[in-house]
């Protein structure tokens, strides 16, 4: 059943189930609803099963302690382990927060409520006397949080450096320099640029994550990396920048696997739910991930040949538009249509993809159209382009999806930002059983926010290396604990 | 808290790995080792080692020097990396050298070389803090011929790629000397490296 009930984070626009569910409170509505509209220490959770409200928390943080002021769930659905997961999701909350303990009082006569709290850890401290309006005693409980780790992220596989802070989900800095204006006259990334230009800009931007999380080096609980995959030289930079921090502070070092850090992207915005299928789709590479939980990956297809980002780039360049070219397929293509006949990829019977003959087959047919004079009509031709290289990708992502019984699809990598690769998940999978997830846009690219939080999960099982480890272009990531 | 000022010297510009722990104008160690291409691996356990063997503190240092090329490009940016983010965290002094200076020997006219590939040397000439010629990338041609014509030169840096027998650690005394000639580097995060060869 827990499956099926909704949990949100309360607005205004919960106002009914609010009047609905404080009639059972010792709250009256109005102080619920201030709580959600004004007051800025409170933070309001609410559960509903097919439409009905049938839960409530209510707690505040003030600093780094929280109180609870409401918890409750209708009777109808109790023992479902409903206030067990409205509190689950108040600590990732709290952790966020870097919330230390949290407080709350009960009714003596509240059995029930008491034996939830002491099952979740909460110890008795006292009773307050007369503390109900009717004269009933109070137990005052409260329960120790351990406190997230604050990790540092930097992240430098390709052409953008960046650094974050993280606590827990929360980004409290994602600094991102890119680099693209650089590479543009080379039309693509040029390692020995990129390399020159992380080492000039990493302290700049590690400057600048630290001032606007308003944090300390000392304060930094574990320093992360990108070890793998990308260029040596660039992830060379943010190696010896985090090896060096984690040295000084003697704190432990992460190294993270790039594309497992795409994938943790949409961890900021959706718990996991396994097994799920990640569709990693970038400049580098094309993956199709089966997760049965946190840190399990098992490659289940990828590309035979080109990335299917390297090929919107290639396609991007022998059509004379400018680097990125994925972006500027994706716009071309909205003013097109598919007219031009493009060879269909087709690999094998497992769920491998392939881009290259797709890729050869269009530059030969501009270049045989430009030697005939002929005019080449751009948009229509990113448009048939764009609808062959996704209809390859997106028929593998069905069938596995299928296959493996996902809860989730976790599209991952710069490519999920493709406006065309959205709008074809989306038709298919909104409205069905399998929740379809995108990175916000601004983790869609290269950034260390994501890498922090997958190293979040590695510093949880202490997944740490020695001030000797490197980088590894090339690494696999099923080998991600291997270094 | 003493007054003494501990430095820690470093340089990776070339095959070798070059650290050196120093206490005011005294060197007290140095090490000189060969690790091909795992210097990105190595450097900061060999750092951490080295302060721990001599029970100081990284904390305690003062300064650090560094060599930033020419030489190898992923080599020069390694120990950049390292020294830049050691003084831009602990907030110390930074001092850069040019790492054929760093290779030279303070006290005699010295002629440092080091492969830039292609038929090429990154090629300078010291003497003491007087620099006879800047670092510049020469053909092997003109390395060859300009020791000749200078047979009372001292030869330092790696010349194997020259025919001659020569690769030369860094003299560690020689490098404090040049650090301490320097002015301090005041924009620490600006640093670039020395590469010579443009893209």
């Amino acid at each position: 059943m827990l499956e099926e009930i909704k949990f949100k984070k309360a607005t205004m626009e919960d106002e009914e189930a609010i009047y609905e569910l404080a009639s059972s409170l010792d709250y009256t509505p109005s102080a619920i609803l201030n709580d959600i509209e004004k007051n800025v220490f409170a933070h309001v959770e609410l559960a509903y099963f097919e439409g009905v409200p049938i839960a409530i928390l209510d707690y505040w943080i003030t600093f780094d302690s929280s109180t609870i002021a409401i918890i409750y769930v209708s009777n109808k659905y109790r023992r479902n382990n409903v206030a067990t997961h409205l509190l689950k999701r108040m600590y990732e909350t709290l952790k966020d927060e870097g919330v230390k303990t949290i407080a709350l009082e009960v009714r003596k006569s509240n059995t029930p409520a008491k034996n939830l709290y002491i099952k979740e850890g909460f110890k008795e401290i006292n009773i307050k006397e007369n503390y109900y309006a009717d004269g009933e005693d109070a137990i005052y409980l409260v329960k120790n949080l351990e406190s997230a780790p604050l990790i540092l992220a930097i992240e430098s596989s390709c052409d953008e450096t960046s650094i974050s802070i993280t606590r827990n989900r929360k980004i409290l800095s994602n600094v991102i320099s890119s680099q693209i204006e650089r590479h543009r006259k080379f039309g693509g990334v040029m390692p020995e640029l990129a390399s020159r230009l992380h080492i000039e800009n990493v302290l700049y931007v590690l400057d600048a994550a630290l001032k606007e999380a308003s944090v300390m080096l000392e304060e930094i609980d574990a320093f992360a990396y990108t070890r793998g995959p990308g260029l040596v030289g660039a992830l060379l930079v943010g190696l010896e920048v985090a090896k060096t921090l984690a040295f000084i502070y003697n704190k432990p070092l992460i190294p993270v696997h790039h594309l497992a850090g795409h994938i943790y992207a949409n961890e900021y915005v959706t718990d996991l739910k396994f097994p799920l299928l990640a569709v990693v789709v970038s400049g580098g590479n094309t993956e199709l991930i089966i997760m049965k939980d946190h840190l399990d990956y098992q490659i289940v297809g990828r590309t035979v040949d080109d990335a299917i980002g390297e090929c919107y780039d290639k396609v991007a360049r022998v059509l004379d538009l400018p680097y990125p070219g994925g972006v500027e397929i994706d716009r071309l293509a909205k003013q097109g249509k598919p007219t031009y006949h493009l060879p269909i990829p087709h690999v094998s019977s497992n769920y491998d993809v392939s881009f290259s003959g797709l890729k050869t087959h269009i530059i030969n047919l501009v270049n045989s159209l430009k030697m005939k004079g002929e005019e080449i009509n751009k948009a229509d031709l990113a448009c048939s382009f764009q609808e062959v290289a996704l209809k390859e990708l997106v028929d593998k992502v069905y069938q596995v999806a299928d296959e493996y019984d996902v809860k989730q699809i976790l599209v991952a990598g710069g490519v999920s930002a493709n406006s065309r690769l959205k709008e074809i998940l989306k038709n298919k999978y909104d409205n069905s059983h399998i929740e379809l997830f995108f990175p916000p846009l601004s983790l869609c690219g290269d950034n260390a926010a994501m890498i922090a939080r997958n190293a979040y999960h590695l510093y949880e099982r202490k997944i740490f290396a020695s001030l000797d480890v490197g980088v590894d272009p090339n690494w696999e990531i099923t080998d991600f604990n291997k270094f | 808290m003493s007054n003494d000022r501990y430095g820690l010297l470093m340089d990776t510009s070339n095959i070798k790995m070059f650290i050196a722990l120093c206490k005011n104008k005294e060197i007290l160690v140095s090490k000189n080792l060969l690790f091909p291409r795992k210097q990105d691996e190595l450097l900061v356990p060999e750092i951490k080692s080295l302060l721990l063997e001599n029970e100081v503190n990284v904390k305690d240092l003062s300064f650090i020097g560094v060599g930033i090329g020419p030489g190898s490009f992923t080599g020069v940016r390694i120990a950049m990396a390292v020294a830049k983010t050691i003084a831009f965290a602990l907030n110390l002094e930074l001092f850069a050298i040019d790492s054929l200076m760093g290779y030279s020997n303070f006290n005699a006219p010295s002629i440092v070389i080091f492969n830039a590939r292609s038929g090429r040397s990154y090629f300078a000439c010291f003497d003491g803090l007087k620099s006879l010629m800047n670092s510049r990338i020469v053909s092997n041609e003109f390395a060859l011929k300009f020791i000749e014509d200078h047979p009372n030169y001292v030869l330092r840096g790696d010349l194997r790629h020259l025919g001659l027998d020569v690769d030369t650690d860094v003299d560690a005394k020689s490098f404090l000397n040049y650090v301490s000639n320097q002015e301090r580097v005041i924009d620490i995060k600006g640093l670039k490296p020395i590469y010579l060869k443009d893209l």
